[in-house]
Order: structure tokens, then sequence, then C-alpha cells
């Protein structure tokens, strides 16, 4: 069947088939390789994080102190001034956690929330955290990102006999039209596989496993974080996200300049579009759920109905 | 004291009093029904302040008087259009946060001040935000 | 849990209004029986899951309508009334409520619940909301709840227990029995003593609500958003010993406190209607 002048002596449409059966192994042996490495530790024998190791995973290290400010709030411990200088306005809350102490630090010596960052014993335990969560698994380690990376050059060699054959092909002066055609998807996703999530597959769903858990904290329900208590308060922003705290305490967020669109709010929040974006980032809802104006436009009693006079 | 008019007419009259600056009815006590009137529209600042998180920050521990002063008189759409009617007049001299929120609900929705706010569709309303980003 | 009786909650139940704020609490209310929901604030479309999970779990929720407006002259607006049974189909309910107030009249929303003249014209008038309602309702029991207020219409023909007995009587509704709007009604009219629950049909008692609320202005106004007063859990313990109300409430709108303090309440409700504590 090869005919004289082949490239390689195989014939056109028979390399095609060839090299789509090799690119299609080669993508999935790859996928099945980068799976492996993302996974992380086991799910079922996972307990459940605590607020700064679920926000160091569901966002950063911001993400991280904004969950210990909302737990110093819930428990009356901060304020802000105007110009988002911090104030320690009560002592530690019951059950506050190494980071809450050291955010409640920076408050009594008056730093700005931005400079919270950069504060030593801060950093000191967003780092032993970070240490702590990758020895875990939860985050990816530098040998792990190394091995999910690795995965990607499985698909570069599908792509450089690809790129081989169509050399090889315009020197003998044959037609490669559809050759390109069958490359270029492969180079896309060989160079969609060189990238490597921060967080483990496991830990995406040990957040998805604690959001579930904790429906009661989602922003739609705007929840009440004197209710729930401080530890819930960091949780809800650990699992759900910067625009939490918007949600439940406005007043302190605008001030201290908190930066809204920090790590996603779990999914499957949409809002009436009520806050704008930059970036991209699914951000939530600013406000309660009545932005649809429709049932709740007649004088708006969601759960404030009821007998007499509100005050 | 009947007043010969209709249970309709009494009850459009004590409303008009409560909420749309009518004179107090005859025969009503006055003190009551002022007290009521104020705690309408308390109770109605904090709705708005539900819908509008962030306006109703934005002016701190003064937001009841000031949406009750603005209130008065005036009666109640529902806290989406309250709020949004109360954003409206305070125009410019709203900050930053309140003004993005305002911003939000004018590009998800088409509000005329007259009618429900219509949700406007999704591209629609993408390309007005990025115009007023911009703009 | 319950029997075929239609029309009330069985046995002494104790519970506290679901508001999205603290759902979480309610959830975790080990003894919980019972349930109210904002019937306007239910999105048929959309509905609460966290609510339908208390419904899987065997808690009783009842359907409160605030925007029906049944002691408006103006007809009640049969969408409302709909939504009503939608709400109580969605969650089944063998009950709803309502206030006996009006909230409307000549197409301007008041926002509040206002009360209704004593007379036999808004009797009439009332009657024939309900019996609107009723029809859309479909069998399910409707309970009525007598408002707070602050000031009183002039030339009453009848006094609040006729009025109310005569409604209740020409509809066979039960009632709402509102102890803080007892309570309240009588602080402002200056009468503080005396027999508070004379007259009223405690026999027809479908379910009991209690509230904190506050005095300012030289009123005392029923906010849902304060403790409740020791003079309230009183009055729910004479009420106990005169009558046998099936399901007693604790409202709570907005201020939510620490949950120890609304246990603190859940518990003296229920020591009050005595019955054993559901926050253990």
């Amino acid at each position: 069947m090869a005919g004289p002048g082949d490239t390689w002596g195989i014939a056109g449409p028979d390399f095609l088939w060839l090299y789509a059966g090799l690119a299609g192994l080669a993508i999935v042996t790859a996928f099945v390789w980068r799976r492996t490495y993302l996974r992380g530790p086991s799910l079922r024998k996972a307990k459940d994080l605590t607020p700064t190791q679920a926000a160091l995973l569901n966002g950063d290290r911001r993400l991280a102190v904004y969950s210990s400010l909302a737990a110093l709030r819930a428990g009356g411990a901060v304020s802000s001034d105007q110009r988002g200088t911090l104030k320690q306005s009560g002592g530690l809350p019951a059950g506050a956690g190494e980071l809450d102490r050291a955010v409640l630090d920076t408050a009594r010596r008056t730093l700005k929330v931005k400079n919270v960052l950069k504060d030593r014993g801060v950093v000191d335990v967003l780092e032993r955290t970070e240490e702590q969560l990758t020895l875990a698994g939860w985050l990816l380690d530098a040998d792990r990102r190394r091995g999910v990376k690795m995965a990607a050059i499985i698909v570069f060699a599908a792509v450089a006999i690809g790129v081989a054959r169509l050399v090889a092909g315009i020197m003998n002066g044959r037609p490669v039209g559809f050759l390109v055609l069958m490359v270029i998807p492969v180079v896309i996703i060989a160079f969609l596989f060189l990238r490597v999530p921060r967080v483990s597959s496991n830990g995406r769903r040990l957040l998805t496993r604690m959001r579930m858990a904790t429906q009661h904290l989602s922003p739609r329900q705007s929840p009440s974080w004197s209710t729930y208590g401080p530890e819930a308060a960091a949780l809800s922003i650990g699992l759900f996200g910067a625009a939490a705290f918007f949600a439940a305490d406005p007043a302190f967020a605008a001030e201290a300049e908190l930066q809204r669109h920090v790590a996603t709010s779990g999914g499957g929040f949409s809002d009436g579009g009520s806050s704008s974006w930059s970036g991209g980032s699914d951000s939530g809802s600013s406000s309660s759920s009545c932005s649809s104006g429709s049932s709740c436009g007649g004088g708006s009693s969601c759960g404030g109905g009821g007998g007499g006079c509100g005050g | 004291m009947s007043t010969g008019r209709s249970l309709a007419d009494q009850q459009r009259a004590l409303v008009e009093a409560l909420v749309a600056g009518g004179d107090v009815p005859p025969g009503f006590a006055a003190a009551g029904v002022r007290a009521t009137r104020i705690a309408l529209r308390r109770k109605r600042a904090g709705e708005v302040a539900r819908t509008w998180p962030f306006l109703a920050a934005s002016f701190g521990d003064s937001w009841t008087a000031t949406f009750a002063a603005w209130a008065d008189g005036r009666p109640p759409q529902g806290s989406l259009r309250d709020g949004w009617d109360f954003a409206r007049s305070a125009g410019d001299t709203l900050p930053p946060l309140a003004r993005e929120e305002l911003a939000g609900r004018e590009a998800a929705f088409t509000y005329d001040g007259h009618r429900a706010p219509v949700p406007r569709g999704r591209v629609a309303a993408w390309l007005r935000r990025l115009g007023s980003r911009t703009g | 849990m319950t029997g075929p009786e239609r029309g009330g909650i069985s046995g002494p139940a104790v519970g506290i209004g679901w508001r999205p704020e603290i759902v979480g609490y309610v959830a975790g209310l080990p003894g919980l029986r019972f349930t109210e929901v904002v019937a306007e604030s239910v999105h048929l479309t959309h509905p609460p899951q966290m609510l339908l999970d208390l419904v899987e779990r065997g808690v009783r929720v009842v359907p409160h309508g605030v925007k029906l407006s049944l002691g408006g002259a103006d007809p009640v607006d049969d969408d409302r009334a709909a939504h009503l049974f939608r709400c109580a189909e969605l969650l089944r309910s063998p009950l709803v409520s309502e206030h006996l107030a009006f909230v409307r009249a000549g197409g301007v929303e008041a926002g509040h619940l206002l009360p209704v003249p004593r007379t036999r014209e808004a009797v009439d008038a009332v009657v024939a909301n309900v019996r609107r309602t009723q029809a859309a309702l479909g069998g399910v029991t409707l309970a009525l709840e007598p408002i707070a207020a602050l000031f009183d219409w002039p030339d009453p023909e009848l006094t609040e227990a006729q009025f109310l007995t005569e409604i209740l009587d020409r509809t066979g509704c039960s009632l709402l029995l509102d102890v803080a709007n007892v309570y309240a009604n009588a602080r402002n009219r200056g009468l503080r003593d005396g027999d508070l629950l004379d007259g009223l049909p405690l026999e027809r008692i479908a379910y009991v609500h209690v509230a904190g609320g506050a005095e300012h202005d030289g009123f005392y106004h029923d906010t849902h958003t304060d403790a409740t007063p020791p003079e309230v859990f009183d009055l729910v313990k004479e009420l106990c010993a005169r009558a046998r109300p099936p399901a007693l409430m604790l409202e709570r709108d907005g201020h939510y406190p620490p949950a120890a303090e609304l246990t603190r309440e859940l518990d003296a409700l229920c020591a009050a209607a005595g019955v054993s504590r559901i926050t253990a």
C-alpha cells in the first residue's frame, strides 16, 4: 500500500490513522498518570480541615488571614477605623486557633490589614500550616508537581513525532494539511498538561464535602455569625471565600479594605449581578437572596414578617 | 362617631397617614399612629439594609435615621425598589462600595423608577457592566 | 409522630421559627418537632434544601403568611392564597397561618401588619377573605393570629374577644395565639394586671407564638428582635395551666443572639409550657 515517494514509507492517510491512535494513547496515558499524582490523600479517612487549613486550600494566605479576622470579628475582638487600621476591642475568643492569635496580636499593634500578611508572627503560622498541608498531601509538594509535569512529556513526545512527520512531509513535497490540523490539538493538550494546580484533587473534594456539610454557613443564608460563633465564622470564610465576609459584615469588610475576589465561593452561587468583578473569578453575591425582585418585591418581608412592629 | 365612610376608605386613610404623609384620621390616638409611622420606617430601613448591605453599611450608624428621613411620605415599594430609589437620589455622594453595588444592579436590571425592575439578558448585562467600568 | 388528626400539630411540641440566618441552629435542635417558615420567603421553584431536609426528618413545618391582608376591605389576591396552598403542599403541612390584619389599602402598601376595626362590617370583610383563602387551601386548616398594635380604631362595636370569637366561629379557623402580642397590647393600654387571657377561645388554639420586644418612644414594640420578657413566659405558664396548646414557638426575626442565648430562651419556654427541653 505504500506508494513510491511516501514519507517514511507510510501512506498519508494511513499515517493519520496511526497518529490519531498514537496521540490518543499518549493523551490517555498522560491523563491517567496525572490523575495518580494529583489525587492526594484518602478522602474517606480524612478528618475535616480547620478553618485556616480550609482557607489555604480554597484560596491563599490572604483568605486565611480573612478567616481569622472573621473569627475575631464574630468574637468582638477586633474593629477597624475608617482608614483600615485594625484595633483590638476584646479578648481572644474561645476556641481560637493559632492564626487567630497571631492576627489579634497584630491588631494590638494596630497594623493595617494589608500589612498583617507581612507580619512575622502571622507568616510563621501560615508557613507552618502550609507545610502541614503539604506533608499530608492536600497541597502538592515539589516532587509531585514534577511528577505531574512529566505526564506532559508523553504528550510532547507524540507532538514531536507529529512535527517530525510534518517536516519530512514538507521536504518531500507532500500535502500536510490534515496532519497540521491533527497536531494542533495535541500541542494544546500538551501545554495544558504542563499546568499543575496548587491543590490535590482530593483536597478540592474535601472542601466540597465540607461545604455540603455546612450549607448553613453559605453566604446565601446570610448566616448569623453571632449565633454560630467565631469558629463557624472563620469556616464560612475559609470554605465560601472572601465574598462571604462582605455579606456578613459589610461595614468592617469595607473599612478594612478586604479584597473581595479571593477564592471561589464553592460553586452554585449565582448572584443577580449585584457585584461587579475583575479577573473573572467566581465572586459570590454581596446581597441577600432578594435580588430577583419578584416575590420579594412587594414589601420584602423575607424573614422579617410576623407579629407586630419591627424595631 | 360614624363617618359613613366604607371600610375601604377608612383603611386607605389610615395607610396614607402612616406611609404617604397623610393626616391622622379623626378618632385615632395621634401618639400611637405617629409611633407606628416611625416603627414602620425603621422596619423598612432594616429590610432595605438586608437587600442593599453596602448601601446601608456606608452610612454606618446613621443609616436608619437617614433612610427614614428620605422615606418619610414615600409609600414602600419593596426593599429592592426603595433602596434603589434612595441610592439613585444619593447620587455621587455614595462611597465606592455602595456605588459598585448600585452599578451592579443597574447593569443587571432595567429600572425606570416606576415599575418593578426587569432583569436584563445575560449578554446585555455583561455588556453594560463592561461599559460602566470603562465609561 | 402523628395521627390522622387534621388541623393541629400533635403533642405539646416546642419549636423556633425557621430563618435562613440561623438554619444551622434550628436544624441542630435535638428535640425539634415543629417549625414555621414565612410563606412569602419560600420560592417554590427553588425551595431551600435545608427546609426540605427538616420535612424529610419528620419535623412539622407551618407556612406563615404575612402579606395576604385578610383584614383588608379589598378581596384577597388569588395568587397569594394559591402560593400559601402550594407551600403547604410542598412542605406537607396540615396547617397554615396568617394574621388578622391588613397590609394594604387602595393599592398602597403599608409594609406592616395593621389592626382591623372591630366592627360588623370588618367582620364580614374578614370572613369573606378567609373563606376565599380557605377555598384555595382545599382543606388545609388556617390558623389566624391577632396582632399587636400601638393604636386602636375609634368606636369599636365588639370587644377583642368577641371580634376574634365571631370570626373563628363563622370560618371554622383555628387560633394562633401570640402571647407576646397579648402582652404588648395590654402593656400599651396600661393594663398590666388582670386576666389578659379572658374571653379568648383558648380551646381553638393551634399553636402559640412567643417573642421579645423593646420599649421606646413611650410604647412597647413587639419587635421579634429582642429577648422574650419574663412576663410573657408567665403568661405562657398561665395559658398552659388553663388549656393544652398543641405547640408553642419562639419567634425571632433579626439581631440573632449567640446560640447559648437562644437555647436559654427555648429552655425557658419549655419550662413555662411544662415540657422537657428540646435543646438537649
